[in-house]
């Protein structure tokens, strides 16, 4: 009986899946690109990608929250400093996109390892989460080219409180109770 | 829940009518004015830090999985100083009415130390320790000293700057310097890397299953619609407004993402459910749907925290729609012993990730790997207590046999071969050869299986029980094939007794014992060997058994059950599994500790093989069979 019983077994290795990181620092690249319009926001996107790409490589998720933070606010200054309106729009879905698959990619290697076969479930969340952001992106770029005429205050007043009025409700709602809110 | 009808109506109408005046101005009747829109986004602007401030800072919640694939660690004995001090063997009452301090405690066992390794009584020890004479080491015997001994400049400095380190470092060293007493030097031999040490999941499912849980994977989405929205308005930017809008869609997609039931069934088999240890098994687990689509698992097998996963992996992550199944398949290593499967771990996830739910599935498999006898190729040592049974112990009396041992006048009746005819027909005498008369010996091995003995040297190495267990098996075979009657007990709270016999059926019956029986394979976690454990145990030994005892020595109280073992007419062998590391101050202590104890064990007469790790067994029998 000697140490025939200890093999080579290591720990599991839970740090962030490829596929995953992958497609949130391109998703992150992208949100760079779209907001090189001014100094500043092109600034931000370069740090949130930076601290994105450190969260994911040591594991952690406040980094990827802060990172994710960073671009939001990068693609907010470039759509203040004169982007133009599809690009902030674009920029926006993909700084969100960044947040949404960094932040799967950690708890896939959390709950899974890295070495795991996990790349089906990646696919199928990033596809989802890209869909819902162009589903918005595409009907909302469309009614903005129908009304481009004159839009009237009063209708984008009401839309905004629509909107509002939505966040308020979405706050509300239960992602437990699983019904429509 | 009613208002929030509400205000879902109102904001579904008010997007009509808003999307009508669009097309068609002055359709609505909200006023228009620019003022009004500065406004929301002051209100949108005031919501949102109140949002971010009331949020909860935590981030995403998960549930955790076990390490599933590494086999429990063996603890390393001597993690903690105080508990090694606690039960340190002798001088006991050197120090009357002394308290439990730490520094008390290292007096009693340099006290202790010296009195058995420099041969000095206690009170002269006492006195040794009290003036700081007992060791060269200047920090240890100040730290020890019952007064203060004058230091040097530079131990004045480091007192002055960092105390605590400096008493830490006194305490490493005095706990050095008594060790050195004992014969235990600093890194005598450096087993493994000590930073192996993994936390494994002892707890499968903690009592939560089936519950859906958020996971708030999209914290802080809103806030940052409120943030465009503000900005948007403020600066009358309508690219940060419409990226608002964006936001929104993901905040619904978190909140509202479908939700469907989950119903999943899950089967595993293996390969072989009877393996010899070491072989590996190969395990296959078909997790299938029965309920709606599934667009995100995690499953994670139940294996058993006793065996180690070698090739593949125990995880997977899967889709599955309606009906579908996902198989994967990985190998474990068997090991000695009845391992048990748990079911499987399952967390469903939803499409938009914002909400988990654990369950368990499948049922529970059973692997049961029996070693086969490899019995050990040198004779063990026992101690000479004959029964009247023929066998292969040797006696101190004469008779048949084979290996001569006097020569004696004839008798009447007499054996005619035994005559010695060289010397008859030399000196007309008639003498009768006599040979050491070889008997069979009863003998039950008692193996320690309390939870205190299962520590190792690396936690990666196997425990001193599972070598006590290696070595059982080992000698139990080879002691049967030289006819000794044998049997096997369990020192441990479970109850684990096989009387000595012999016979092939007896051989297989004490295999299968070693191989599954609970007290020798699962941990019993704190020690509860009743107080009674040595009277019910010599209740049920027969009258002249001598035992060999497997234990790695680690307390006064295995000590204790030897000597009164000793007292009652069982002559005690004792195989020891080293299982103390020098890696640490504590772990040099308590090899001191177990020194100590082998030391009162030999004076006393019980011959005690010290089977340190690394080495094959019969190299420690051959040694102690060579100081014979």
């Amino acid at each position: 009986m000697s140490n025939d019983t200890s093999n080579g077994v290591g720990p599991i290795d839970r740090s962030p899946t490829h596929l995953s990181s992958t497609l949130a620092l391109l998703a992150g690249v992208s949100t760079a690109v779209l907001s090189a319009y001014a100094q500043v926001a092109l600034g931000a996107t370069l740090a949130g990608l930076l601290v994105l790409g450190l969260g994911l490589g040591v594991g952690r998720q406040s980094p990827v929250t802060v990172g994710g933070g960073l671009l939001v606010a990068g693609v907010v200054a470039a759509g203040v400093s004169g982007a133009p309106v599809s690009a902030t729009v674009l920029g926006m879905t993909t700084a969100l996109l960044a947040f949404d698959l960094g932040t799967t990619a950690l708890g896939l290697g959390e709950q899974l390892g890295r070495e795991a076969p996990t790349s089906e479930v990646e696919l199928l969340h990033a596809v989802a989460s890209a869909a819902v952001g162009l589903g918005v992106v595409v009907p909302a770029l469309a009614i903005r080219e129908v009304a481009t005429g004159g839009q009237p205050v009063s209708a984008v007043f009401g839309l905004l409180v629509v909107v509002l009025l939505s966040v308020v409700v979405l706050r509300r709602a239960d992602p437990l109770s699983g019904r429509r809110a | 829940m009613n208002r929030r009808r509400v205000l879902v109506a109102a904001g579904f109408g008010l997007f009509a009518v808003s999307l009508a005046e669009l097309v068609r101005p002055g359709v609505s009747p909200i006023p228009g004015d620019e003022l009004l829109l500065t406004a929301v986004g002051a209100v949108a602007l005031l919501y949102a830090v109140a949002a971010a401030l009331t949020r909860r800072r935590t981030g995403p919640e998960r549930v955790e999985t076990p390490d599933v694939e590494l086999p429990e660690p063996a603890t390393v004995p001597g993690d903690d100083i105080g508990a090694v001090l606690q039960r340190f063997p002798g001088a006991e009452r050197v120090y009357a009415g002394a308290g439990t301090s730490r520094r008390n405690g290292l007096r009693r066992a340099a006290v202790a130390v010296l009195t058995r390794y420099r041969g000095l009584e206690p009170g002269a020890a006492r006195q040794q320790v009290a003036e700081g004479a007992w060791t060269d080491d200047s920090d240890a015997a100040r730290f020890l000293a019952d007064r203060r001994l004058s230091s040097s400049l530079g131990q004045r400095v480091r007192r002055f700057v960092a105390p605590d380190s400096g008493r830490e470092r006194a305490l490493d060293r005095t706990v050095d310097a008594i060790a050195a007493v004992a014969g235990v030097q600093t890194d005598e031999e450096s087993p493994g890397d000590p930073e192996t040490t993994n936390e494994t999941g002892t707890t499968h499912l903690a009592g939560k299953t089936g519950v859906r849980r958020r996971t708030r994977h999209w914290a802080g989405v809103s806030v940052v619609v409120l943030v465009c929205l503000a900005v948007g308005l403020l600066l009358e930017e309508p690219g940060v407004l419409l990226a608002g809008v964006v936001a929104v869609g993901y905040a619904a997609y978190a909140r509202v993402g479908p939700q469907t039931s989950v119903d999943l069934s899950a089967a595993r088999s293996l390969d072989d459910t009877e393996p010899d240890p070491g072989d590996d098994v190969s395990v296959t687990v078909t997790v299938t749907n029965e309920g709606g689509f599934c667009p995100d698992l995690r499953i994670v097998d139940g294996v058993p925290e006793s065996l180690a996963v070698t090739d593949g992996s125990p995880r997977r992550g899967a889709r599955l729609r309606e009906g579908e199944s996902v198989t994967f398949s990985y190998t474990v290593q068997a090991r000695q012993g009845t391992h048990e499967f748990g079911p499987t771990q399952v967390v469903a996830r939803t499409l938009s990730n914002s909400t988990e739910q654990e369950l368990a599935v499948g049922q529970e498999t059973t692997v049961t790997a029996v070693p086969p006898l490899r019995p050990v190729q040198e004779s063990v040592p026992l101690r000479r207590q004959p029964t009247q049974y023929a066998g292969r112990a040797p006696t101190d009396s004469g008779g048949e046999g084979i290996e001569f041992h006097t020569v004696r006048e004839y008798r009447p009746g007499d054996s005619m071969a035994r005559i010695d005819w060289n010397r008859r027909a030399r000196t007309g005498e008639l003498t009768t050869l006599e040979f050491r008369r070889e008997r069979a010996t009863r003998v039950v091995l008692l193996v320690d299986a309390r939870s205190t003995a299962r520590v190792g040297h690396d936690p990666g190495a196997p425990d001193a029980v599972e070598r006590s267990l290696g070595a059982t098996q080992r000698v139990f075979p080879a002691l049967l094939s030289e006819g000794h009657q044998v049997g096997i007990a369990a020192f441990g709270p479970a109850e684990c007794f096989l009387a000595p016999d012999t016979g092939t059926s007896h051989r297989q019956r004490g295999r299968d014992l070693l191989a599954t029986h609970p007290a020798f394979n699962t941990d019993p976690g704190a020690d509860g060997t009743r107080h009674t454990w040595g009277l019910r145990f010599r209740k049920q030994l027969p009258d002249n058994t001598q035992l060999v005892l497997f234990s790695p020595l680690l307390d006064p109280r295995v000590v204790r059950v030897v000597r009164t073992l000793e007292a009652h007419g069982h002559p005690v062998t004792v195989l020891s599994p080293d299982p103390t590391a020098t890696e640490t101050p504590g772990q040099r202590l308590m090899r001191a500790r177990r020194r100590l104890l082998v030391t009162d064990l030999r004076q006393t007469g019980v011959p005690v093989l010290d089977w340190p790790p690394g080495t094959p067994l019969e190299e420690t029998l051959k040694r102690e069979v060579a100081t014979r």
